[in-house]
């Protein structure tokens, strides 16, 4: 008790202090009769917000659960020599543009690092072909892509698109 | 961007872009020691590496009311540094360490973080523990140490809306002592929007447990516009 009168005292001196500084101890008492009774009303209430939220979480668990449906194949597909030779023997997948293992790379790890910044990857399947160099272009500057970056991110999912 | 409120998640911000991001958080208790406060905080966030950023709170300021006084105060200017491990998608688990230094005329606090996150699809899922060490009054006399842990799942709806909850569980050591520890425990929902350089996240956190002195409902807003 001594340690909760010496912090009120303490904020008192100081009125700038934020009163959430002032914290009292875990062992406070309980305040008797008519407090009592108010902080059984708050302990009641605490309860249905806590048993609120719970069914909230469960709810979160169960849309996670449905979510998981959709989820397959989350991660980017990874660069492999495969893809390359899809790039250059198969369909070219943007024309003009380099196809290197190196450049398809680091299309990827900049699809996975700079997109995620504003949302999440959508599966390169999602959208047309023809529609991927323009929607990267609507979002380049937003995502500070330099032009090369722009390109090896395009190449990327184009080629990964076609496998 | 945030797609949370109470927690930070593991990526970094593009390398050269620099964004202002305002933060008001509204504090509410009952009880004997009730309260209303509201927290306002404006940040400069810079992108420095793919890996690396860094930000200036310019200035935090705050509103307090309380059956004794109410008033406008300064609190602290800040510097927060940030920098990325691995990759939420890429890699099995995003980490990123952060360090927060808050300085003003009446407090002192450091504050370390580990920030971990994984994207599934459209589902993304954060983790952050917390450990603040605070030296505050007129001369920094008094101490105060807080572990807290925060874990978030937010899912994207369309690219430009996101919704989830958070969860935040922190024991404050008053003194650095065990024996006055408080443990406290918020939850929450949270909604994010977002179109071309600009975003608002709300996160409404809820006190499950019953400590007086702290918030029963704690409403933050992020409003942020990239420059």
């Amino acid at each position: 008790m001594k340690q909760l009168e010496s912090a009120n005292n303490s904020a008192k001196k100081q009125p700038h202090l934020s009163p959430r500084r002032v914290r009292p101890l875990a062992n406070n008492p309980l305040p008797q009769g008519e407090e009592d009774a108010k902080r059984q009303v708050r302990v009641g209430r605490k309860r249905q917000v806590t048993l609120t939220f719970g069914r909230l979480t469960l709810a979160l668990v169960c849309l996670v659960d449905l979510a998981g449906c959709e989820l397959t194949n989350q991660a980017p597909p990874a660069v492999t020599s495969r893809i390359t030779h899809v790039g250059k023997k198969g369909v070219n997948p943007s024309p003009g543009l380099k196809v290197s293992l190196v450049s398809l790379r680091e299309g990827r790890v900049l699809f996975a690092s700079r997109c995620i910044e504003c949302h999440t990857l959508p599966p390169v399947w999602y959208y047309k072909r023809d529609d991927w160099p323009g929607l990267v272009d609507t979002m380049a500057q937003r995502a500070h892509l330099k032009p090369g970056e722009r390109d090896a991110i395009v190449a990327y999912i184009l080629a990964t698109r076609e496998q | 961007m945030r797609r949370f409120t109470f927690l930070y998640e593991a990526n970094t911000s593009a390398p050269g872009s620099l964004e202002l991001e305002n933060s008001v958080s509204w504090k509410s208790a009952g009880g004997r020691n009730g309260f209303d406060q509201v927290d306002f905080r404006h940040e400069l966030e810079y992108g420095v590496t793919d890996k690396f950023q860094a930000s200036l709170y310019f200035v935090d300021w705050s509103y307090e009311s309380d059956r004794e006084h109410s008033e406008f105060a300064y609190s602290d200017t800040a510097i927060e540094l940030i920098y990325n491990f691995t990759n939420p998608v890429l890699d099995p688990v995003g980490v990123s360490i952060y360090g927060e230094l808050r300085a003003g005329d009446r407090l002192i606090e450091l504050e370390s973080k580990v920030i971990a996150q994984k994207n599934f699809g459209p589902i993304i899922f954060a983790y952050n523990a917390t450990l603040e060490a605070v030296w505050k009054g007129s001369e920094l006399e008094e101490r105060e140490g807080e572990f807290s842990q925060a874990v978030g799942a937010s899912y994207e709806f369309s690219p430009r809306i996101s919704a989830g909850l958070e969860l935040l569980h922190e024991f404050v050591f008053p003194e650095w002592r065990d024996t006055g520890k408080i443990g406290n425990f918020f939850v929450g929902p949270n909604v994010s929007y977002r179109r071309r350089n600009w975003f608002v996240t709300t996160t409404a956190l809820a006190q499950a447990t019953d400590t007086d002195g702290e918030p029963d409902l704690q409403l933050r807003t992020i409003f942020g516009i990239g420059l």
